[in-house]
């Protein structure tokens, strides 16, 4: 018996988790057909005796790091209170135009 | 309704006789999945129940970085697909290194990943922020129980505050995957809920429970030691905690747990070192876990090629029809069990402790 079919009686007796160790699962909204790697059987991850847990795979950032991406999004705090936002390529361009026109006219 | 103990069940006996297979199947591939490095034996802390190998003189000096990378290098990274394989420095204390950080840019630019554990004593923010720059993608810290109970595990009267805290700033990192540790002793026994409540109280969402075994520092530390029925207890609280599911809470991988398979642990049992798992230890020998004794050494990274001590040596840790003796002789889990932990086996490969026996 290969290991696909050991797998699929022991998902019908609700163990299947225990002996595969498959930690991607289709979050909401996801499309939940599994890809091809998926399908593929990985050993087990054991918890060892001093080991980790095994990475949840998200990108690791410090919190503050976090919400100082939110706030350039939000615009930029200066000391004086004003709060800078960054504009667009088309705003920046459309600005330099207007910059560039009211030179000339000067 | 309690687990009937060592009794399996119909489903989980035909589940076990299946994964039985599957197990086989891993260890025919012996791909290597975990590498830890002891990268010191040195130690911030005197713990009681610290199961080091008092075979290996303390005062070895830490293995240079360099040498390391040689292994890697040479050796492992021509022969896995390093994204699969998670390296763990592991100690003594690993935050006694100062070039915990080089270590680990070198391992991540190696395209690896990595994680530690540690006691916390030498976890600040700052360091656990560069540890983050680095690379650090997982760790895990000791948490024995209250106050009292910790500290005097750990025999340090500032030891407990300073995990918490430890723990309070690794919370602070997103994305970074962790959990606490605590060693089951007699003494949080009856606390066990009160302390569970803390650490839910305390934003922990990872939580792991192992029990001492008989080696090291605390073979001979009687207020380590639980009585069987105090292990059942544990046994049914954790199952009953996870049932709960407001916390993650597992059992660590040390032996078979008969009707509690699948009830305390995400997996089936099944003891990896040298099957998945490989060590390289302070003074250069290959081993599996770093927690199995210094006589299962297969090879050593100054003397041998790592990659073919991995592929052709680990036979003890393979083919575990040598453990087949004493009490497991004639064991009728056997088949399910392999003769425990390897780190359960003592010099002469006597099995020091039975988990499924401990289930009276």
């Amino acid at each position: 018996m290969n290991a696909k079919w050991k797998i699929a009686i022991l998902a019908m007796l609700g163990l299947s988790t225990a002996a595969c160790c498959s930690t991607k699962r289709a979050k909401k909204g996801e499309d939940p057909k599994p890809t091809e790697t998926e399908n593929q059987m990985d050993d087990p991850r054991i918890m060892l005796m001093y080991g980790v847990p095994f990475p949840d795979g998200e990108v690791v950032r410090p919190v503050e790091e976090e919400s100082a991406i939110e706030a350039k999004e939000e615009g930029v705090p200066f000391e004086d209170g004003r709060v800078v936002h960054p504009i667009s390529e088309e705003e920046a361009a459309k600005l330099i135009e207007e910059l560039k026109a009211s030179e000339k006219a000067e | 309704m309690q687990v009937k103990g060592k009794r399996l069940g119909i489903r989980k006996h035909l589940g076990l006789k299946l994964f039985k297979g599957l197990y086989d199947g891993v260890v025919e591939r012996h791909e290597l999945r975990t590498l830890f490095w002891e990268c010191t034996l040195r130690c911030n802390l005197k713990c009681r129940h610290c199961g080091s190998d008092c075979r290996v003189d303390v005062s070895e000096q830490d293995m240079p970085l360099a040498d390391f990378l040689k292994v890697l290098d040479e050796e492992v990274t021509p022969n896995v697909d390093p994204a699969k394989v998670l390296i763990i420095f592991s100690g003594g204390e690993v935050l006694v290194r100062k070039d915990l950080e080089e270590a680990g840019r070198e391992v991540t630019k190696r395209g690896y990943m990595w994680g530690m554990v540690t006691n916390g004593m030498g976890l600040t923010r700052e360091r656990l922020r560069s540890l983050v720059a680095a690379g650090l993608r997982t760790v895990s810290v000791s948490f024995d129980g209250f106050e009292d109970i910790h500290n005097y595990i750990r025999q340090n009267p500032s030891s407990f505050e300073r995990a918490r805290q430890a723990i309070a700033y690794i919370r602070e990192i997103k994305g970074l995957t962790y959990d606490v540790i605590t060693c089951a002793t007699p003494a949080i026994m009856d606390r066990l809920d009160q302390w569970k409540e803390f650490l839910i109280s305390e934003g922990i969402t990872r939580w792991r429970i192992f029990s001492v075994f008989p080696a090291g520092r605390a073979k001979r530390d009687e207020t380590l030691h639980l009585a069987p029925e105090q292990f059942r207890t544990l046994m049914e609280f954790i199952r009953k905690t996870r049932k709960e599911s407001r916390i993650n809470l597992s059992y660590a991988c040390e032996g078979f747990l008969g009707g509690y398979e699948t009830e305390v642990r995400d997996n089936f049992y099944m003891c990896t070192a040298g099957i998945t798992v490989a060590s390289i230890r302070v003074n250069g020998d290959i081993s599996g876990c770093t927690s199995v004794r210094g006589n299962y050494t297969q090879g050593n990274i100054y003397k041998d090629r790592f990659w073919d001590v991995w592929q052709n040596r680990f036979k003890p840790f393979r083919d575990r029809e040598w453990t087949k003796c004493d009490e497991c002789a004639d064991c009728k889990v056997w088949e399910f069990c392999r003769g425990g932990g390897m780190h359960l086996r003592d010099d002469k490969g006597k099995l020091m402790y039975c988990h499924y026996n401990m289930l009276k």
